[in-house]
């Protein structure tokens, strides 16, 4: 029985390893590799075997690990504060009638239906300070707000996350609020809480392991994050340089650059450091992922 | 050995892809030996102007063909090549250039094809100008096929310079006097894009300088000649004084906006943007004046810079000869000129090889964009050919030396470090970049 | 939580649910917490709910708006309100460019999103299903090589992947789009939690002890029991597929066999090194490719109201 049950894992694992491990062994190989050339440099290129110097001179990078500060920095402060708009508006749509939070569930997933390419159309436009709707809006309040200055880009990069990645989020925790069986409630009502007590005492402590769900998963895309300051390249280019994020500097070596060698090295620290991110995460939160 | 290890990867998969056989259909359409050779052309222009030009070609062409591939766009033009390299199976013949690329570093890259042997005759025949076959060079070889440069010269709105009676400037010191005029009024005199350097490194070009040279087997790296001083000494005034705008090149919408409202009113240009200008500018449209370049207040003679591209030829090709005859065929002969015709902008591609552009000059210039200063157009571009020079060397590591360079423009273009301080550190970088790549370098 | 879970979860609950019912079954106990809401409350709760709508819809305003109007309105009139209606012009010039090459990306990725993601969701619910209800040697090794790859960046595979399409043959074909996206590690994570949730272990011992062979109750009775689990793999596969712009970029070359982003995503770049101008087809097509998603959205919503959907995830 045990086989058989094994035999349903066995089509997805023949993928898994063609499409996914053997191109991920290819890269830990060629991680270990250096191209060098010599003379004016047109005379090709020699390969040879480095053994882990990509890897000493990856630890050392400074341009690297600044960029890695960078963005583990805007994660500590973005997650939560998506995180909580995302419980919130779950907690308000589970406080809503069925039918009218049916509506607004749909509307609200529109930002995550919309692709990354005609999001970053529609926000190129809107933050424009030129023709863009934003800047003058703020400046009705008295703000005079430049989204593509560098002192704003982490809010603009920030908000475009939050505008995209709140609605999936919702979505899950707001799934987990309808498996809750009302009953649990009730007790509380009848020993006369408030909705407001039942929402933060009750209901987001059942949500806790959605929340590590979709914690963990923006931890994941953050730190790899890449087509957002992209976006904002072009528009603050000595803030954003070309190695502003983890994976940027991974593209630029890549495939600006032809150092390929060296780039599969620093995407291994980059999925080591994201995998101890998680796993420390996942430690707090006292929850192992495995089951 | 990147094909060696795709081959060891592949047996170890084949095992376990039991599963898939019949889903990977095999498609290997092989040539046959004796039909004609058929040339893969890989960009990224809109099919429907080039496949003219291809359609040309084979219906005058019985042993060679033309395939055009279009890409998706430059940078993922050049990923394709370099994975197609890479693995040695499906790689073009024919390349168009993508921005910040050069042949020097591409072919130190290992990406494309020595092709000298072939380009050679057609150089010696004098079928391109005098500048052109620079541009596809690396260390004396050719790795493309010269497709030349588009001339400079100056746009101006011509109505805001007479409403604040400001001179047409004809030095770059010119300029600067009347960006200082202009700013009073709240004009800037010129667009400084803080993403794109080109118009430092245009300067130096015009300078007749360059950041690198060859010293018998070693390269000599120099950032600080007196010719880029002499650049970056415009372009810091220009800075300094702020008298340029910073808008980019991504946001289009803003950046039509800006330049059709008159308060941005110089920009150097070239023949291929004048179409586009003519269709998005609805306001200023009549206002503009093509002038001559700019020129250093020392020059001896009219110099414009005319550094060259290529159509690149990647390693891996299996027809040189054909590729070469091909690309010749589309730089330089009135049939493919002549096919390259856009009926959007009623413009041909400008034929920046050839010595002789005349022909196809009245068509470069649009109708309504510069009122009562359209017939001097066609006597700027011409002038600007021919004064066109190339001093400009490229060395093997100018893509990542590009990208910083692109990063530290940036910062200038912000105040935060001088032209001069981005110049230094461009000095040690690329000099140590050469090092670390095992490139011999004089210090 | 598990052990609370709803297990009738395969049907769609009934359909005329009254307004401010959690769920049929508890109805008279519900109905007197609800009421408590104050009115204060409840204009609290809507108008927060629509805050959020209008920040997530208004920035989509601009979408509309800009797809009615020509390519010179486009870039010097006000964004936010309509000037002249050029909606049919764009449309007509939307599906002629090219031959209507923007009809033939939309069913390449139709046709991609389609098979893939069925072929997606049955090899990954199959998956999750075996890794959920069976103990078997290096279970736990499996479960986390899939914890694993979640953490891998995209960036290191590309170059090797693209070395082994090649020599597999797969570049430029469909099979390149369609087979490497059956083995989603993240839908058999989903998969694995669904069935923890949605299938009690009593009911598969019932049947063994009917008789039944492993394979026949996983499809009678585990496929079941899992068809709103799979539903939701399904549907957040076809967005990822729909989506999907860096896959096609590098493993497809001709343009006749890209998919609709990747198309969106020429056209807008044509503009940075041309004098050609697309953006007004983009931002038309752009709403277009949006229209496929809609429906999807719309018809997958009688799965979600059972309540139970996601909410299992832990």
């Amino acid at each position: 029985m045990a086989l058989k049950g094994a035999s349903f894992t066995v089509p997805f694992f023949l993928g898994f390893a063609l499409f996914t491990v053997t191109p991920m062994v290819m890269a830990l190989k060629q991680s270990l590799y250096k191209a060098q050339s010599s003379g004016l440099g047109f005379g090709g290129k020699t390969i040879q075997f480095v053994g882990l110097d990509n890897f000493v001179q990856g630890l050392q990078d400074i341009r690297f690990w600044s960029a890695m500060g960078r963005v583990a920095l805007f994660a500590a402060i973005a997650i939560p504060l998506i995180q909580l708009a995302s419980v919130g508006l779950a907690l308000l749509l589970d406080a809503a009638s069925q039918r009218l939070a049916d509506r607004f569930r749909l509307l609200l997933l529109v930002p995550f239906m919309i692709p990354g390419i005609v999001a970053i159309l529609i926000w190129i436009y809107l933050y424009s300070p030129v023709v863009g709707p934003l800047t003058p809006f703020f400046r009705l309040f008295g703000i005079e707000a430049d989204f593509y200055s560098g002192s704003m880009i982490w809010i603009s990069i920030g908000n475009l996350m939050a505008w995209s990645s709140i609605g999936f989020n919702m979505l899950i925790v707001y799934a987990a609020l309808r498996a809750v069986p009302p009953e649990i409630y009730d007790s509380a009502r009848i020993d006369g809480a408030s909705e407001w007590r039942i929402a933060w005492s009750i209901k987001v402590p059942l949500v806790r392991r959605s929340l590590v769900l979709t914690s963990v998963l923006s931890i994941i895309g953050t730190l790899q994050i890449f087509s957002d300051p992209m976006l904002f390249r072009s528009m603050t280019p000595e803030t954003v340089t070309r190695d502003f994020t983890p994976i940027m500097a991974i593209y630029d070596w890549a495939f600006s650059q032809g150092e390929f060698n060296y780039a599969a090295a620093l995407s291994i620290i980059l999925a080591l450091v994201v995998g101890t991110a998680s796993a420390l995460f996942y430690r707090l939160t006292n929850k192992a992922p495995t089951s | 050995m990147n094909r060696k290890q795709g081959r060891v990867a592949a047996a170890t998969a084949a095992a376990l892809s039991v599963v898939l056989a019949g889903c990977s259909s095999g498609n290997n359409t092989a040539a046959g030996s004796d039909g004609p050779v058929t040339i893969e052309m890989w960009g990224w222009g809109e099919t429907q102007y080039t496949q003219p030009i291809v359609d040309k070609f084979n219906s005058t062409h019985t042993d060679i063909k033309l395939k055009y591939v279009k890409q998706a766009d430059d940078t993922s033009t050049a990923a394709n090549v370099r994975n197609a390299v890479a693995a040695g199976k499906g790689v073009p013949c024919l390349v168009q250039n993508w921005g910040g690329a050069e042949v020097p570093s591409l072919a130190a890259e290992g990406l494309l094809a020595d092709v000298t042997e072939y380009v050679e005759p057609y150089v010696e025949k004098g079928v391109f100008n005098k500048a052109a076959p620079a541009g596809a060079q690396a260390g004396g070889k050719y790795y493309g096929v010269p497709s030349g440069s588009q001339p400079s010269f100056m746009l101006i709105n011509r109505a805001v310079y007479d409403k604040y009676g400001v001179d047409v400037p004809k030095t770059w010191d010119d300029v600067i006097t009347a960006g200082k005029t202009l700013k009073k009024h709240g004009v800037y005199v010129m667009n400084m894009a803080g993403e794109d350097p080109s118009t430092l490194v245009g300067l130096v070009q015009q300078a007749g300088g360059s950041w690198y040279g060859i010293d018998g087997d070693s390269w000599k790296v120099d950032f600080l000649s007196p010719e880029s001083l002499k650049a970056a000494d415009v372009v810091q005034q220009l800075v300094d004084n702020d008298l340029v705008a910073n808008q980019t090149y991504m946001d289009k919408p803003a950046l039509i906006k800006y330049f059709d409202s008159g308060k941005m009113v110089s920009l150097v240009t070239q023949v291929w943007q004048l179409g586009a200008y003519e269709i998005d500018y609805k306001k200023s449209l009549g206002d503009w004046q093509a002038i001559d370049l700019p020129q250093f207040s020392d020059a001896t003679q009219f110099t414009t810079m005319a550094h060259g591209a290529a159509e690149l030829i990647p390693k891996g090709c299996e027809h040189l000869k054909e590729a070469v005859e091909a690309s010749v065929w589309k730089m330089t002969s009135k049939d493919a000129i002549n096919a390259s015709y856009n009926s959007q902008t009623k413009s041909y591609s400008w034929p920046g090889a050839i010595p002789d552009p005349s022909p196809w000059v009245d068509s470069a210039v649009p109708s309504k964009l510069f009122g009562t200063h359209k017939s001097e157009t066609k006597e700027v571009i011409l002038k600007s050919v021919k004064a066109g020079r190339d001093s400009w060397v490229v060395g093997p590591n100018y893509t990542g030396v590009f990208a910083e360079l692109q990063d530290q423009w940036a910062q200038v273009a912000a105040k935060k470090i001088t032209v001069r301080e981005a110049l230094e550190h461009m000095q040690k970088f690329t000099v140590d970049d050469l090092k670390s790549k095992n490139i011999n370098v004089e210090s | 939580m598990t052990t609370i879970l709803d297990t009738t979860t395969g049907q769609p609950a009934t359909g005329t649910t009254p307004p401010g019912v959690r769920r049929p079954r508890i109805r008279l106990r519900a109905e007197p917490g609800r009421s408590r809401h104050s009115t204060r409350t409840k204009a609290l709760v809507i108008s927060g709910l629509v805050l959020f709508t209008v920040y997530s819809l208004a920035p989509v305003w601009w979408l509309i708006v800009a797809a009615t109007k020509s390519r010179g309105e486009l870039y010097t009139s006000n964004g936010l309100w309509f000037t002249d209606i050029n909606l049919w012009n764009n449309l007509k010039d939307l599906f002629t460019y090219q031959d209507g090459i923007f009809l033939r990306w939309m069913g390449n990725t139709l046709f991609y999103g389609v098979v893939g993601t069925a072929g997606m969701t049955l090899v990954c619910v199959a998956c999750g299903y075996g890794l959920a209800m069976y103990e078997f040697r290096g279970r736990g090794f499996l479960m986390g090589c899939i914890i694993g790859s979640f953490l891998v960046p995209g960036a290191l595979l590309t170059i090797p992947s693209f070395l082994l399409f090649t020599d597999l043959g797969m570049v430029d074909t469909a099979t390149a789009m369609i087979v490497p996206s059956f083995f989603n590690a993240f839908s058999v994570y989903l998969a694995k939690v669904y069935a923890e949730g949605a299938i009690p272990p009593e009911l598969l011992e019932a049947a063994r002890i009917d008789g039944a062979g492993e394979y026949r109750i996983f499809f009678q009775i585990g496929a079941r029991l899992m068809s709103t689990g799979a539903a939701t793999i399904f549907l957040l596969g076809f967005v990822g597929m729909w989506n999907s712009f860096f896959g096609p970029l590098v493993f497809l070359r001709s343009s006749e066999k890209w998919t609709v982003m990747l198309g969106l995503y020429s056209w807008l770049k044509v503009k940075t090194d041309s004098s050609v101008d697309l953006v007004s087809l983009v931002v038309v097509g752009s709403i277009i490719s949006l229209i496929p998603m809609v429906i999807l959205m719309l018809s997958m919503q009688r799965y979600w109201r059972t309540g139970v959907t996601l909410g299992s995830l832990k």
